[in-house]
């Protein structure tokens, strides 16, 4: 009798909203933060961005000789909702980097950082307001990481190929390398090897995305 | 008698100025210094073909060129060379270069010889940027191709000539094959094939004043398992630079710029600001062969 009472059934299906609430929140969510690689496809739907809030930052530095002429430069804007809900999606998948950044350096960068989650010992990490550039060793090639919100406008003929893929990766002279734009900025990293020619790592695209879904964001001195 | 000797030294002036404000190909150069009378008593004029125009069938495909915009990407950027005459151009394509027989029988032969042919080190320098490769080169037309520009010392002795940061900054990555300057400006400029050491004080996070010694032009190109080096190239720079960039209206990420107009911009500031002995050509270059 008691057992079909709608106060019963009611208290009943608040419990289960509850549990399945908590487990949906929690250990499953954390388990499923998006990788870097997921974060690039997911934003870029197969173009790359469209440039807002352009702000012309080239100050009359040297003129040109000759024929030449400056390349016009943009100060992006960085999508800060974006990155903070991307910290916080590492952060509940327990992806969390093995030794803490330079605070110092941190403070003076004024963008998200990507970087390996595991960061091995001599780590560097540098940069400024708009900039950052980040180097790691490991066995038999390092990691040179550079991120930037300044963006040079170069047209070509090859920009009508790029931004078919979300994320660029490519053979350089002594590695690989994965070129990007995630939360408004632009990113590169590169796989710099110590012996290119035999090592075949250095020329897998496997291994260099790989490299990419191994690093997480921390959100710089702006956030 | 008084007369006769201003009339002459007036035509004196008239003519070195001639010789001083042709040192150029591209038709309307600011006056320049005179730059270097070679070693061997041939003047050595400044020449370069133009930004795009890489060796016929060079390319990706036969018809793909380089990149031939005007734009510059480093302004104010120091050479990369601490002195000239140094010669930009195609190592591949070059004499002593493998030339078409490592990418198949539709690219063109290399010339033959050996990389101290005389014609290696004679202006005017030719853009390499985009050359084929076989890999990708986002900025390219084909979307493929070489990602720097070669640029030859005055001789090709390894070891002798030295490679100077092109703005101050911080050392990026050291690696076997690579140096890489982080400048001021946040732009990555990447040197390769330098021989080792290094110079004093180049290590990855070192603060670095503009024009300081990196290391010296050789012909590095990675470290085998036993740690010996192994040198499959010529002796010459590499030189990158890597930016943010986009095409006016697509942020494309970091990657490796068209730099050639950069180069060209720089060693005519170069040319401008250091003595002619700096860009003479040695009397006897050890490696021209004939």
């Amino acid at each position: 009798m008691r057992r079909n009472d709608p106060v019963t059934i009611l208290g009943k299906g608040l419990i289960a909203l509850f549990f399945s609430i908590n487990f949906l929140s929690t250990p499953a969510a954390a388990q499923s933060a998006p990788t870097i690689s997921q974060l690039v496809a997911n934003q870029n739907r197969g173009t790359a961005p469209a440039l807002t809030n352009e702000r012309s930052v080239m100050k009359q530095q040297v003129r040109p000789t000759g024929e030449f002429r400056l390349a016009r430069q943009v100060r992006v804007d960085i999508d800060w909702a974006a990155a903070r809900t991307a910290a916080r999606n590492f952060s509940a998948a327990k992806r969390n980097f093995s030794q803490p950044l330079d605070k110092l350096a941190v403070s003076q960068i004024n963008m998200p950082i990507l970087m390996p989650e595991k960061l091995p010992s001599g780590t560097l990490l540098m940069g400024k307001d708009y900039y950052y550039h980040g180097v790691t060793r490991h066995n038999g090639y390092g990691l040179s990481i550079h991120g930037t919100c300044i963006l040079s406008e170069v047209r070509t003929p090859g920009d009508k190929k790029a931004g078919v893929q979300d994320m660029h990766i490519f053979q350089t002279e002594d590695g690989m390398a994965a070129s990007f734009s995630l939360f408004g900025a632009a990113y590169s990293v590169m796989m710099v090897c110590d012996d290119p020619k035999n090592d075949k790592r250095c020329s897998s695209q496997a291994y260099m995305k790989q490299i990419v879904d191994g690093m997480i964001v921390s959100l710089g001195g702006g956030a | 008698m008084k007369r006769a000797q201003k009339v002459f030294l007036t035509g004196l002036a008239a003519l070195s100025l001639l010789a001083l404000s042709g040192c150029e190909s591209d038709g309307s150069p600011p006056p320049l210094p005179p730059i270097g009378g070679g070693g061997t008593g041939t003047p050595l004029i400044f020449r370069f073909d133009p930004p795009g125009r890489l060796i016929p069938g060079t390319g990706h495909d036969a018809t793909s060129t380089g990149v031939t915009s005007p734009t510059i990407v480093a302004p104010g950027m120091r050479f990369p060379y601490e002195r000239g005459p140094v010669f930009a151009n195609s190592q591949v394509w070059g004499h002593g270069g493998a030339g078409g027989s490592i990418f198949g029988p539709a690219y063109p032969p290399a010339p033959g010889g050996t990389q101290g042919d005389a014609e290696n080190y004679r202006y005017p320098w030719k853009d390499n940027f985009c050359e084929q490769r076989g890999w990708n080169a986002p900025k390219c037309p084909a979307g493929k191709g070489h990602q720097g520009q070669d640029i030859r010392p005055p001789t090709c002795e390894a070891e002798k000539y030295w490679a100077v940061t092109t703005e101050a900054g911080r050392i990026g990555y050291v690696g076997t094959v690579s140096v890489e300057l982080i400048t001021d400006t946040g732009q990555v400029h990447r040197y390769l094939h330098l021989e080792r050491p290094l110079a004093s004080g180049i290590v990855a996070g070192a603060r670095v004043a503009k024009g300081q010694r990196i290391g010296r032009i050789s012909n590095v190109t990675g470290r085998r398992s036993n740690g010996t080096l192994s040198r499959a190239t010529t002796v010459h720079l590499h030189f990158e630079i890597w930016d943010g960039n986009s095409d006016g209206s697509r942020n494309l990420g970091v990657g490796p710029l068209p730099l050639y107009t950069s180069l060209i911009d720089s060693y005519r500031r170069l040319l401008r600001s250091s003595p002619i002995s700096n860009f003479k050509q040695p009397l006897v270059n050890p490696c021209h062969t004939h």
